[in-house]
């Protein structure tokens, strides 16, 4: 039944606010029945009793409707309030006992055990609202079912013994009257004795939230040992102490159940039962701003009217709890605890009052949004993570283009440029030669072979820059070419399906071969290699291995580290194998899709 | 003799319709690009088609591929492929199945033009040329004992004998007698293991496999 009470989430937080005028509805109508309850006793002249203990039960029973209600308003899922109300209508009801007409008189009697039970049901329940175990809701039942029913009969075999009150009396006889109100005692006797073995246990119990409803149970149980002996004792026609009218005992009795519903809103008042859409409120504030996980279950806890809830983390490694500091944290006795998982695995638990409260489910809510807390604290660190990753491979890539921007014109300049300018030269000295037949044919000459080594220059340049066989033939072809030109042997495998790649991609592809073969050849004394390119599954697989010593290091040396911001820009992955001593292996893999 | 040309850079094709006109050739057609060469060729069945490798439409190996194409047609026909940049791997596509009649030369070889007018006698004759960069590439990369084993001497008679010249063409270039040279050409065919043979082309052919294995 619990379950339901947090799943319907949205509903409950609206609830608590439509509960309101219900519960001003309420408080109305028992205002009217007390004042009618009320006019009816006091305008009977032949009571037996004085008008102030006849107006008690009415008094009693506004203050109980009083504080249930505000009970129901404070915490419109947990049952206190509403059984205070009850309790409180159950006490006007008996007051009826008092007035002149039989059938309400008969109602007011039956009424009478009614206080009683609810009374029981709300010291179990208290102060969660629910009762836990078989026992409890056993005595309750009990109380319900069983005391009605004794007193009933009791009433009708004539216990009361009231001249106005015969209409319900069927047999007329002292005796079995005796014997039945002595039946009614008893009945009662069992049930109070059977709520005090169950709520002593709870009193010895040393918690926060135990210690707070300690002082509910202790009034509980000594108003209750007082009515009952009161009445008991009334009954049997004795007097306490010397010279005590009963009618004032009965009233000091009553006063002393008059603590009871003081006492529960003392309780609820003093903090702690905070208003249950409190929880509803807080996952609505965590879509604006997300709290962290440690104060979001400090949060959480609050709402559901555990100060004590607090975040605990797990650590795997040493199978136990931590708290934020690191301390290790052991459950205490009264203390439980709901697992907090994040990406499927168990990373902490929410610890809290297990007395306090008693249904796992809402604090099983509070887990879970800490679970969710967790996740969102360490995917955004992840997202930090790589976005600054990524901003420093950008950086890498914009400042290796602009290296190489410069050396091209650096080249250029010192290269060709010159070459062209000295030519140009020759031509104009050539030109004031043009009489002499000779030096104008070697002058000629001369001015080709310059121009023939400005454009080998210019051919090389080229080719380092984007080979034409690459542009021509593709990436088997241009990889091929650089394996037959290198100055070892170098064996190219590969199977003979045509490419099916973008350009960029097979330049990027080139470019990983002739890297990781520039650094064969320059730095691993090798005497052989392998170069080695395949698609298949959507991506390009290429391999370059060598048999020199090893030690390769992507971060010495910009060559491999430029290389994996290339490749990763184009969306693939570098992989870099190298043992000193048992060669080097470079893997690039480039999605083609 | 009559000539067509396949060049799609303009400046470079009126160059050479010039210089050709100026030595006496005739230029019957010229092509911008890859079909439009192959189409020319067919129809005015020249004596020689010059083509740049590069062209349109894929400017990728348009030229090379028209030629290839105007050669299965057209056997009769010499083919000269010009690029920017050579290509091993290009040369020994034009080697491959007949050789004669087939050059590859470096645009800017055209300028050397005692030498490309020679080269264009060549290959009407029936002969082979390939640039000296092909060749240097090959000799460059080729591993192995059998190039060990050859002396200085035969090394650079077995260069110009790759590059497509006669042992009179390779006895000028070397200033030494034309005997010489067979002797060295022999002792080049005997260490290689390749069979001798007088014909032009199937030297080029023969030497180029051998070194681009």
């Amino acid at each position: 039944m619990a379950r339901t009470h947090f799943r319907s989430g949205g509903r409950r937080a609206a609830g608590s606010r439509a509960v309101r005028p219900a519960l001003a509805t309420i408080a109305l109508c028992t205002a009217g029945l007390a004042v009618v309850q009320l006019s009816v006793v006091l305008a009977n002249d032949d009571r037996g009793t004085s008008g102030a203990v006849a107006a008690l039960p009415a008094v009693v029973g506004l203050v109980y409707v009083g504080a249930g209600l505000l009970a129901w308003g404070r915490r419109p899922h947990n049952r206190i309030g509403a059984l205070l109300t009850a309790a409180g209508l159950a006490w006007i009801g008996w007051g009826l006992w008092a007035a002149d007409i039989p059938v309400l008189t008969a109602l007011g009697l039956l009424c009478g055990p009614l206080p009683l039970a609810i009374t029981v049901h709300l010291l179990l329940a208290c102060p969660s609202g629910r009762l836990e175990g078989s026992a409890e809701r056993i005595v309750v039942t009990a109380g319900y079912l069983l005391i009605p029913l004794v007193y009933a009969t009791a009433e009708l075999l004539g216990a009361s013994r009231r001249d106005d009150i015969r209409v319900l009396d069927v047999v007329d006889d002292p005796a079995v009257a005796d014997a039945a109100q002595a039946i009614q005692t008893t009945a009662a006797a069992v049930l109070l004795i059977a709520t005090a073995a169950l709520l002593v246990p709870r009193l010895r119990s040393a918690q926060p939230g135990g210690a707070r409803a300690a002082p509910l149970y202790l009034a509980g149980i000594v108003a209750l040992t007082v009515v009952v002996l009161i009445d008991a004792l009334s009954g049997a026609g004795l007097t306490v102490t010397g010279g005590w009218p009963v009618e004032v005992l009965n009233a000091v009795g009553i006063g002393i159940v008059l603590l009871l519903p003081l006492a529960f809103l003392a309780g609820i008042l003093r903090g702690g039962f905070a208003r249950a859409g409190e929880l509803q409120e807080l996952v609505r504030r965590l879509g604006d701003a997300p709290l962290p996980p440690d104060r979001l279950a400090a949060a959480g806890g609050d709402a559901l009217g555990d100060p004590t809830a607090s975040l605990v983390y797990w650590l795997p490694g040493e199978r136990r709890y931590v708290d934020a500091g690191g301390a290790p944290v052991e459950l205490g006795p009264g203390r439980a605890a709901e697992e907090v998982t994040s990406g499927g695995r168990k990373v902490g638990a929410i610890v809290y009052d297990g007395q306090l409260l008693r249904d796992a489910e809402p604090v099983r809510s509070v887990a879970r949004m800490s679970g969710l807390a967790l996740d969102h604290e360490r995917l955004t660190a992840e997202l930090r993570a790589s976005a600054r990753e990524l901003e420093a491979s950008r950086a890498r890539l914009a400042e290796a283009s602009d290296v190489e921007r410069r050396r091209i014109a650096r080249d250029l300049h010192d290269g060709a440029q010159q070459r062209l300018v000295l030519l140009a030269i020759e031509s104009e000295l050539l030109a004031r030669r043009a009489e002499d037949p000779e030096a104008v044919r070697r002058g000629a000459g001369e001015l080709h072979a310059g121009l023939d080594a400005a454009l080998d220059d210019l051919r090389a340049m080229i080719q380092g820059l984007v080979p034409p066989l690459l542009a021509e033939r593709g990436l088997r072809a241009a990889a091929q070419e650089l394996a037959a030109q290198a100055p070892i042997p170098v064996a190219f495998d590969t199977d003979g399906d045509e490419l099916d790649a973008p350009p960029h991609i097979q330049s990027t592809g080139y470019f990983v071969i002739n890297e990781a073969l520039v650094n064969v050849i320059k730095h691993a004394q090798a005497t052989s290699a392998t170069v080695s390119l395949h698609q298949h599954d959507g991506a390009l697989r290429i391999e370059v291995t060598d048999d020199g010593i090893g030690g390769a290091d992507r971060a010495r040396g910009s060559g491999l580290a430029g290389l994996a911001d290339r490749v990763a820009a184009a969306g693939g992955t570098l992989d870099l194998e190298s043992t000193p001593g048992a060669g080097t292996r470079v893997r690039a893999q480039l999605p083609c899709g | 003799m009559r000539i067509v040309i396949g060049e799609d850079q303009l400046l470079l094709r009126e160059g050479l319709v010039r210089l050709l006109e100026e030595e006496g050739h005739e230029v019957v057609g010229s092509a911008g690009d890859g079909p439009d060469l192959v189409r020319k060729a067919k129809a005015h069945r020249p004596e020689l088609v010059i083509a740049d490798v590069r062209m349109p439409p894929s400017q990728t190996d348009e030229g090379l591929r028209a030629a290839l194409e105007i050669r299965a047609a057209e056997p009769a026909i010499g083919i000269l492929v010009l690029s920017h940049h050579v290509e091993v791997r290009y040369a020994v596509e034009l080697l491959s199945g007949d050789a004669s009649g087939v050059g590859y030369l470096l645009k800017q070889r055209v300028a050397d033009l005692d030498r490309f007018f020679a080269a264009l006698e060549r290959i009407r004759a029936g002969g082979s040329v390939i640039d000296p960069e092909v060749v240097s590439a090959l000799l460059g990369r080729a591993r192995g004992d059998p190039l060990a084993a050859l002396t200085p001497r035969q090394r650079e008679v077995l260069a110009l004998m790759a590059e497509g010249r006669t042992n009179a063409g390779i006895a000028e270039e070397l200033v030494i007698t034309e005997k010489a040279v067979a002797k060295h050409v022999a002792g080049i065919f005997e260490a290689l293991g390749l069979p001798p043979s007088a014909e032009g082309h199937r030297r080029v052919l023969a030497v180029i496999r051998y070194l681009d294995r």
